[in-house]
């Protein structure tokens, strides 16, 4: 079987306010399987980007094909299911519901997609197990195992979770934004390292301004060259 | 299924302010069903107290007035009616039995009442019940009493206990009748009506006392005779009586019966069918009810806003899990459920504990409280109106929930993915 693109973006523009466009793209492809290191200055589109790649954001005009469905024709449910079946979510940081536990965390995503949870285990206990697994191979096996509040944790092993919460499930794209700004060089490295690991299959659109992380990335993308708005908008 | 938890999940995360505004809803929920309570037993006392006689005949005053003197021992008589006037209507053939009825005294707050031996076999109370002895009987002799279940355990008093009775109802020691010991012949079993609450005597009882007085008060002729002792004196025969119950032998009689006490050229009397009397009463008393009943809605008003108040407080902290939702999958609609659900349920919970406990403060102290407002109270456990309130109390619940919901909806779509702190 053979996939194309995760990720197709042809004569795609947004914008949140107005007719000026915040978000123009004249084209932006992401290969299945291709590890993306996006970089780029804050305000330069990144989170509206991430938003409509997501399908938590709409109204764009042109075409956003993401994992074969072209968002523009779906219902927000339907891009609501999509992102809950076949996506992981990782935030710069809180990505975690304080009352849940850390397994509970990591299992949300199959709550909302009953085919996610069931790629993740045929039952309950199974789930719980392979989100167990998940967090051994993260590092954060233990603290997971005593039961520990997302309080307790350190920002660097929350992201861990959170990174667990992404990859449960193997979803078929992870967004990453920005999630290591708040890690310390040594966390942040061990971290992009073993995201990469764990995600094998899946496609990945990792954002930083630190230029510093694309090494261990398939292509590296900078939001200047990708978002036409950016020049055309700043030369008013 | 999910969505639920995480609401029961969420709401039990915040503890604190989440079992205060369940007090806020428990405590005002309580207090609508306590005042429902009180004034649905204060109504089905009322009635229970009455049921059996077909009409109350009295001097001419109100109709409420004389049925609360006459069966609730509220209040005080105006004027007596002759013993003759008594008697003719008594005699008439239609008539089952008559209970004479001889107030204005008391004993240590209690009211005495004089009255004929038929009291105890006519003179029905709830559903129909005749009064019943707990100890000793009927009384016999002139200066014997019968005490009410309530008056008896207050007073102290056993079988064969002596005290005597003064004039007026409060308990001040002047215009005492002294030299006229009553003994406690019996103890009637409690009722729940203001039986419990007063001392029966017989008529010639009451008619000894005041053999000598004249005008409500002691004459100077009876003043130095008072001191001769408990000797009944020899013509007990009442003069008069305040007002007397009659039970018809058939009841399609009582409006004749009526109008012939009305129009009765001897005396200025009144009839009053206590039903109809007792719908004037709830006539008179509509606007208080009605005022205590928006004072406690007005409460759980306060309450509901308190709850409101904590949803829209824990929105901005809120608004990062939200995020998290979202990514994870979560639908709009989801997030707007979330806090739907959380404020239903944090109402439905409030609205059963106050339920819950309003019925458990009854079961402990329900007794204490007859006994101080003299009335009962409605049956425990869950009455229609409970329930409709319980659930009126958790739909306001899910309205209020709508506005911090919609708040949440709202911010969920303008953050789009990212969290802004």
């Amino acid at each position: 079987m053979q996939k194309q693109n995760s990720v197709s973006i042809t004569d795609l523009t947004f914008a949140w306010r107005g007719n000026q466009p915040d978000l123009a793209i004249d084209e932006f492809k992401i290969d299945a399987g291709e590890t993306i290191f996006l970089h780029g200055a804050s305000g330069s589109g990144k989170s509206t980007l991430l938003g409509l790649i997501t399908g938590v954001l709409s109204g764009q005009s042109g075409a956003l094909t993401v994992l074969g469905r072209s968002l523009g024709e779906l219902s927000a449910p339907q891009r609501d299911g999509l992102r809950a079946q076949s996506m992981g979510v990782i935030f710069q940081q809180f990505n975690l519901v304080p009352y849940l536990t850390l397994i509970e965390n990591v299992l949300l995503p199959c709550g909302f997609s009953s085919s996610r949870a069931h790629r993740t285990g045929p039952n309950h206990a199974s789930r719980c197990e392979a989100a167990q697994n998940l967090l051994e191979r993260l590092g954060v096996g233990a603290e997971a195992r005593e039961g520990r509040a997302v309080s307790a944790l350190s920002v660097g092993q929350q992201q861990r979770v959170a990174a667990a919460r992404a990859l449960i499930g193997a979803p078929a794209l992870i967004i990453a934004d920005e999630p290591t700004s708040a890690l310390d060089a040594g966390s942040r490295d061990i971290f992009i390292e073993t995201l990469l690991h764990e995600a094998k299959a899946a496609s990945i659109v990792f954002v930083s301004h630190d230029a510093s992380l694309a090494a261990g990335f398939d292509r590296t993308v900078s939001m200047g060259d990708v978002n036409g708005a950016l020049r055309t908008g700043r030369e008013v | 299924m999910l969505l639920l938890r995480l609401a029961w999940k969420s709401a039990s995360a915040r503890a604190g302010s989440t079992i205060l505004t369940v007090l806020a809803i428990a405590l005002s929920t309580a207090l609508v069903l306590g005042v429902e309570k009180i004034r649905a037993g204060a109504r089905a006392g009322f009635e229970q107290t009455v049921s059996g006689a077909d009409l109350v005949v009295g001097a001419r005053s109100g109709s409420i007035n004389l049925l609360l003197y006459a069966v609730f021992r509220l209040g005080d008589p105006t004027t007596n009616i002759s013993w003759r006037t008594y008697e003719t209507f008594a005699e008439r053939p239609d008539v089952a039995w008559t209970i004479p009825l001889s107030l204005g005294d008391s004993h240590g707050g209690f009211r005495v009442l004089g009255t004929a031996k038929t009291y105890f076999d006519y003179y029905r109370h709830g559903d129909k019940r005749l009064l019943a002895f707990d100890q000793g009987g009927v009384f016999d002799g002139v200066y014997d009493a019968v005490l009410g279940a309530e008056a008896a355990r207050d007073l102290g008093y056993d079988i064969g206990d002596t005290f005597e009775i003064s004039h007026g109802i409060q308990s001040a020691a002047f215009a005492e009748h002294a030299g006229h010991p009553f003994t406690v012949k019996g103890i009637l079993k409690p009722t729940g009506t203001p039986v419990d609450r007063t001392i029966h005597t017989s008529l010639e009882g009451i008619e000894a006392v005041h053999a000598n007085w004249r005008f409500g008060a002691p004459s100077s002729l009876g003043a130095s005779r008072a001191g001769q002792g408990a000797q009944a004196p020899a013509d007990l025969q009442p003069k008069a009586i305040t007002a007397f119950l009659v039970g018809l032998k058939s009841k399609t009689a009582v409006l004749r019966y009526q109008r012939e006490v009305n129009t009765y050229r001897g005396e200025a009397l009144m009839g009053v069918i206590p039903g109809v009397a007792l719908s004037q009463l709830w006539r008179v008393l509509g606007p208080a009810e009605d005022a205590l009943r928006v004072v406690s809605i007005l409460v759980m008003v306060a309450g509901l806003t308190g709850l409101l108040t904590t949803l829209l407080s824990t929105l901005n902290e809120r608004r990062r899990e939200i995020a998290v939702f979202r990514a994870v999958g979560a639908r709009q609609r989801d997030v707007f459920a979330l806090l739907v659900f959380e404020s239903t349920l944090v109402a439905g919970i409030g609205a059963l504990a106050g339920a819950a406990a309003l019925n458990t403060l009854l079961a402990i102290f329900g007794r204490t409280l007859e006994a101080s407002i003299g009335a009962p109270l409605g049956p425990l456990g869950l009455s229609v109106y409970d329930a409709y309130v319980i659930v009126a109390v958790t739909a306001i619940g899910f309205v209020m929930g709508l506005a911090p919901a919609w708040i949440a909806y709202r911010r969920s779509l303008a953050d789009g993915l990212s969290v802004r702190v």
